[in-house]
Parts: structure tokens; sequence; C-alpha cells
């Protein structure tokens, strides 16, 4: 494959606009590429296709030319419709296999997981990455199981050869750790778009990679 | 459904608007075996990727939602039917590449209430004359309403309740059946 899923490390963005209403996707986005974010998902579960659409668009144009890689939550069709670099399934959306069918091998496709079960059948159906969830205690999402925690994530690194994107309660004082697991890439949602400077904040995180 | 399609509907199209797309698509895969067995076509809402990953006719596009030369954009293979509710978004769909419309609500129907009030069959009339493809009647079409739809032009009629909502789905297919037939 071509669109280097394999080499991804470093910084993830989430963008919400639910969580959050000071910043709109775009101007996320924007504060993302300035800190040099590795991955954005646009995430928005409200959006009508139309309007999203629109934004992605605009996303697609920004972090072209960069190498920030810019994917959707959710809408394989999106992804392709959005001039996008890929989609990402959660465990309720399509099947990873499926959505791999839709976009093809030029894109990225992630899947969710929250076991070691599920991170091997998001592997075998074909993703380019697997996101483990959630690792500590998180606000943004209500969870109905306890956080994996750091051995859960190391045993999951070791088990999959596709980049671990590790997922949830991530702070700039466990980063660290979460990285010496063997995790590729830390997602990160409030921690950016509800800093008082998402900037500065993403600059933090993405310095850890340095 | 596999009711519906046994005594004769031709096209489906699957409105799940609050089902995430994992349960959206089993349910796309059951309803296209469905479909493919009794010779209907399927249209998924809005959602061109759960269209093209279960193998689809087609994608049918909402006001809000997805466009139709989005849909083509994505994947030009699929039909593309597009609701609209006034001469300027039928001018509007055809211009963003429909194949064909659904015009509605023509009659009063309590699904289609938040679309506004009945529209009537001589609006519907107005519309299969402003665009050049086919339009289909929508909302609240009772067999007894359908020939004033076709008489001013509509290429078929859409229907949920009169179908859905009916005691015999059978019953009431082939009671519809025998109306267009006559038409």
């Amino acid at each position: 494959m071509d669109h280097g899923a394999s080499r991804l490390k470093g910084v993830y963005l989430i963008t919400d606009t639910v969580i959050q209403q000071r910043y709109s996707h775009r101007q996320l986005a924007g504060f993302a590429l300035e800190a040099g974010v590795h991955m954005i998902q646009y995430r928005d579960k409200v959006a009508g296709a139309r309007q999203a659409l629109e934004e992605l668009r605009v996303i697609s144009a920004m972090t072209r030319p960069s190498a920030t890689r810019f994917i959707i939550n959710d809408r394989a069709d999106l992804a392709i419709a959005g001039g996008t670099d890929g989609v990402h399934v959660g465990q309720d959306d399509l099947p990873v296999s499926a959505a791999r069918d839709v976009v093809g091998a030029g894109l990225i496709v992630g899947g969710t997981s929250s076991t070691l079960e599920e991170a091997l059948q998001v592997e075998r159906d074909g993703a380019d990455y697997v996101a483990l969830g959630h690792i500590f205690e998180t606000t943004t999402k209500q969870k109905k199981y306890a956080p994996l925690g750091l051995e859960v994530l190391a045993e999951v690194c070791r088990a999959v050869s596709i980049p671990v994107i590790a997922i949830g309660g991530i702070t700039l004082e466990n980063a660290q750790w979460v990285r010496d697991a063997g995790a590729d890439v830390i997602a990160l949602c409030a921690p950016i778009c509800m800093a008082d400077e998402p900037v500065r904040a993403a600059s933090r995180f993405v310095e850890l990679f340095d | 459904m596999a009711c519906a399609c046994e005594h004769g509907v031709k096209a489906v199209q699957l409105r799940e608007k609050d089902l995430p797309a994992g349960p959206l698509f089993r349910l796309a895969s059951r309803l296209r075996d469905i479909t493919r067995h009794w010779g209907a076509t399927l249209y998924i809402n809005d959602r061109a990727d759960i269209a093209m990953a279960v193998g689809a006719d087609g994608v049918h596009c909402t006001e809000e939602g997805l466009a139709p030369d989005g849909v083509k954009h994505i994947n030009g293979s699929l039909s593309v039917g597009a609701s609209v509710h006034s001469i300027a978004s039928a001018t509007r769909a055809e211009a963003e590449g429909a194949d064909f419309l659904l015009f509605g609500p023509v009659f009063y129907t309590q699904s289609k209430a938040r679309y506004g009030a009945p529209q009537g069959f001589e609006a519907l009339g107005a519309v299969v004359a402003a665009v050049g493809i086919p339009v289909y009647a929508v909302g609240g079409i009772t067999p007894s309403g359908a020939g004033a739809c076709m008489a001013v032009g509509a290429s078929g009629i859409a229907g949920i309740s009169d179908i859905l909502g009916a005691e015999s789905i059978v019953d009431s297919v082939n009671r519809w059946r025998h109306v267009l037939e006559e038409l």
C-alpha cells in the first residue's frame, strides 16, 4: 500500500464539536497542522452529509500539502467524496472489511478495538492500523467498561503487526508510559480541543515524539 | 419486506436514520438478498458506502444528506433518487445528476407531516413538467388517489404507511398492483 500507514507515528487529533463549540472542525484542523500533528480524524455524528462534505473538502485541501493525514470517522463514502486520506470505523460502524471494499487499497482504513481479540480481528479484516481504548479513565465518551490499562496495551502491541493507536485518557503525564508500552500513535481529543491554547497543547504532545 | 417483494413491489428504499452503520449494513445485506431474489431494486438512504458494500442499486438523497453529484462522484454506477419538496429543489437535484425524483407530500401523511402541508397533485404536475427525469409521487397516496397522480405525469407511487401499516401487506400490495395496472 502506498499511503504509508505502516509508518504511522505521532499524535492523532480527533476533532469534536460536541464536547466544545469554541472551534469548528476546520479551526481545530488548522491548530493541528500548526503543531505538526500526524493524523487528524474528523468526527461528527450530528452534521448532515451535505454540510460534512463541504468541511471535509476544505480540510483536505489544507492537509494535502503537509505530511499530516486526514481521515473521517464512520463514513467511507465521504472519505472518498471529501478527498480525505481514509476512514476510521468503530465497532458499531461498517465492518473493516466492508469499509475496505468501499475505499479500495489506496486509502487508510482504521478500526477500533477494546480487547486483544477485537484488535486481532481488526488486523485480519485488513485494517491499516488498530485503535485500542480506552487506556485510562476518560470523560470524552461514556464507557461501559473499565479502562484497559498499560498491560493490555502492551499485549496488543506485541500481538499485532499493524500500528497501534492508543486512545482514552492520555495526558502529558502518562503519554510516555503509553509509548513505552509500544503504542505507535497517541490519540487525543479533549486535551487539545478543550485546551486554553490548543496549538500549544498539541505541540507539547508532538514534542514527545521528537 | 419479503412479503411485499413477493407480491410485486418493484423498488425498496431503506430509511433508518437512527441506526449506526454496523446494524444498518447487516439490515441492508438481508434486504439485498430479499430484493435480489424477487427482482426488486434496493436503494439506501444517504449512505453510498453501505449501498456499495451490499451491492444495492442506488442511493436515495435527502435535502440535508449527500447530494446526487456526491454519490456520482463516489461511484458513477449507483443510481440516484432524490426527495424534493419544490420545483426549485427538483431542478437542483436534476442538475446535480439525480436519475429520478420523489416529490411530496402530495397528500396528508403522518410520516411526512414535518415536510409541510400537502402539496396536492397540481404541484406534482408542475414538477413533472419542470424536469426531464421520472418523478414518483409520495405522501399519503392511497390507491384511490393514485389516479390523479398518474394523470399529471407521475412515473409511479412511493409509500410507507399504506403498505407497511396495512393489516395485510399482501392485500395492500395486490390492491396497489391492480390500481396501477389499470391506469
